[in-house]
């Protein structure tokens, strides 16, 4: 566990307007702290930001997403580069009418990825976190504050890049 | 499903509902789907899909799947009663169904209350049950009937704590709970007045009809498969192994062919084709390689320890030493088999040693599982004692859940990764598809789960 300093600065969140919805790019809309509790997939509750973590990436998926089946793999291979930057991974799917946590875990093992993930059933993440499309990665600080959004573009590796 | 990267789960905490997860209470459940079952249990007996692991609660309504020949009558039930939840741990605990919809109005000091008057159940006779085969419709995803339908008015508000912890009740004889300052209404249905009648009166009232709790039964799903012919296993006498000192019982599985992998239509896409295997007789393992038997393979230096940073690792856990050991990965697995004088099983042999050759989707038969297995268990409570569970078509123990098991199969769609398949389901798992015989798992051979274990077999 990395014991950095954390900085925080009171940065006015710039929202970048995601252009292109075709391309699946989110603009999360909240300008509030993101805080909420959902449960796993393995049944605990799970508070975001998650205590103790420099920073929290969120990562929004569904099972029937179809830029995700890149984009999750992308960025949970660079799950180990992230926590050693102090930060935590934190895969959030997001059900619709008649998905389940089910569909959800088969998604994902299709795509390569076994690891949790949060189940948003009532979009409640998702609202949280000002999300509108799927995918979307936003990274916040340890007090919730949005510190960055992925444009249609960025790479794991600008996530990586974004951490405070 | 494989989860937890050992020492990597989330910082969550365990779910432990208040109230039978057979019954749960739906008041935050979001008021079209109270509304939708009022309807359905008018028209005969409601199909659901009903999943519960802690937290992780769904209820799905099945609005085109129904069953005739039962019906629900009225019995009154009185109870006023209000439940208070300072926070989401506490919200969930409470109204696990639909909580998540709420906890954004728990910030700060803030409390949720739900004030709720029961005046009467429509219920199925006692001692119903019900056949997955007798429901009509779209019943494909139903694993539950709803056996009671607990009526009555419920009003919920969120407030902060010295408003909510105090005063009248949010049910007034006003008609519920209005936003204020003070107090922000989340949902008022019912009328108090009515369901005071209808308690005064034990009789049914249109006014305090609103659905604030459900029984449900588990569908029964009777097997329904042809006698099978097919070769007796004979078991060997535990014996010392070939080049390490263990011992584990095992069975003489003989020769034999059937069908590996799912008919057209069921299953996942890698179970398919079905295809004629014809496998060479093995003996295996009767039960998972326990924490003992391989904690003795690393005092004799032919195994590494296994990991025990994560508190659903095994290893090292002086209460243990029958559960079957986890945490460890495919070339651990391979080392201890080594050691034993034995080897890990191809995913054909595995395959056939669990459902033999009638083509049963589980080890036990086509029976839903139920209590036949050790899973959908807390992450606490992690794996069972091995061997406690049923046993398979050639008297294998645990070959569904306790854990999955790694086999000495490749799986790779190119020729470069290094996947190996694991089988069985386990301790985590609470979807009855995972714990089908002809599920296929894999990951990378360095990965280590604490839902993942295996055992040996050795070529007759």
């Amino acid at each position: 566990m990395q014991t950095l300093q954390v900085v925080l600065h009171n940065l006015a969140l710039v929202v970048l307007v995601a252009g292109c919805a075709a391309m699946s790019a989110s603009a999360p809309t909240t300008t509030t702290a993101v805080t909420f509790s959902l449960p796993s997939d393995e049944g605990t509750l799970v508070t975001i930001p998650i205590p103790g973590a420099r920073a929290t990436v969120l990562d929004f998926f569904g099972p029937t997403c179809g830029p995700c089946k890149t984009k999750v793999p992308a960025l949970e291979a660079k799950r180990a580069e992230l926590e050693a930057k102090g930060a935590k991974l934190v895969l959030v799917g997001v059900l619709g009418d008649g998905e389940s946590t089910a569909d959800a875990k088969r998604a994902l093992a299709s795509w390569g990825v076994t690891a949790p993930f949060l189940v948003d059933r009532d979009g409640t993440g998702k609202r949280e976190a000002g999300v509108v499309n799927l995918p979307a990665t936003i990274v916040i600080d340890a007090s919730g504050t949005v510190k960055w959004v992925a444009t249609p573009t960025a790479t794991a590796d600008d996530v990586i890049a974004a951490l405070p | 499903m494989p989860y937890g990267y050992t020492g990597d789960a989330f910082a969550g905490v365990q779910c432990t509902a208040e109230r039978p997860q057979t019954e749960p209470d739906l008041m935050a459940w979001d008021s079209g789907s109270r509304s939708n079952l009022n309807r359905l249990r008018r028209a005969g007996v409601v199909a659901v899909r009903y999943e519960a692991k802690g937290c992780n609660v769904e209820l799905e309504l099945l609005s085109n799947c129904i069953a005739q020949g039962a019906a629900y009558t009225f019995s009154p039930y009185s109870a006023n009663e209000h439940k208070l939840a300072r926070n989401a741990n506490e919200l969930f605990a409470q109204l696990p169904v639909g909580a998540a919809r709420l906890s954004g109005s728990l910030k700060g000091d803030r409390v949720l209350r739900t004030d709720y008057m029961l005046a009467g159940q429509y219920a199925l006779p006692p001692g119903t049950t019900l056949r997955a085969s007798e429901l009509k419709g779209d019943c494909s995803r139903a694993t539950h009937a709803v056996s009671a339908v607990y009526v009555g008015a419920f009003a919920m508000g969120a407030g902060e704590s010295r408003v909510m912890e105090g005063g009248a009740s949010l049910l007034g004889a006003s008609g519920g709970v209005k936003s204020s300052a003070a107090v922000e209404s989340l949902g008022d249905e019912g009328d108090a007045d009515a369901c005071k009648t209808s308690q005064k009166e034990h009789a049914p009232n249109d006014g305090c009809a609103v659905p604030l709790r459900i029984g449900l039964i588990a569908l029964e799903r009777t097997a329904v498969s042809a006698p099978v012919q097919r070769p007796e296993p004979s078991r060997t006498a535990p014996s010392p192994a070939a080049t390490g000192n263990e011992s584990t019982d095992m069975v003489n599985i003989p020769a034999g062919s059937y069908m590996m992998g799912s008919p057209e239509g069921q299953g996942e896409a890698d179970e398919h084709p079905q295809h004629r295997v014809t496998v060479s007789g093995f003996a295996m393992d009767v039960t998972e390689v326990t924490v003992a038997e391989y904690a003795r393979c690393v005092s004799a230096g032919g195994c590494t320890a296994s990991d025990e940073g994560d508190a659903s690792c095994n290893y090292g856990k002086t209460d243990k030493g029958n559960h079957p050991i986890n945490c460890v990965d495919f070339h651990q697995a391979t080392a201890f088999c080594g050691w034993a004088g034995k080897r890990l099983p191809t995913e054909e042999e595995w395959e056939y040693a669990a459902r033999g050759t009638d083509g049963r989707t589980y080890p036990w038969g086509n029976g839903v599982p139920s209590g036949n297995l050790c899973w959908n268990r807390a992450r606490k409570e992690g794996t069972c004692l091995v061997g406690s569970y049923a046993a398979g078509a050639f008297g294998l123990k645990d070959m569904a859940g306790n854990v999955w098991e790694w086999t000495s199969t490749r799986y790779s769609r190119d020729y470069t990764s290094d996947t190996r398949v694991y089988r069985g389901g386990s301790w985590s798992d609470a979807n009855p598809s995972y714990v089908r015989s002809a599920v296929r798992l894999r990951n990378a051979t360095s990965k280590r789960f604490t839902d993942t274990g295996f055992r040996c077999c050795r070529t007759q």
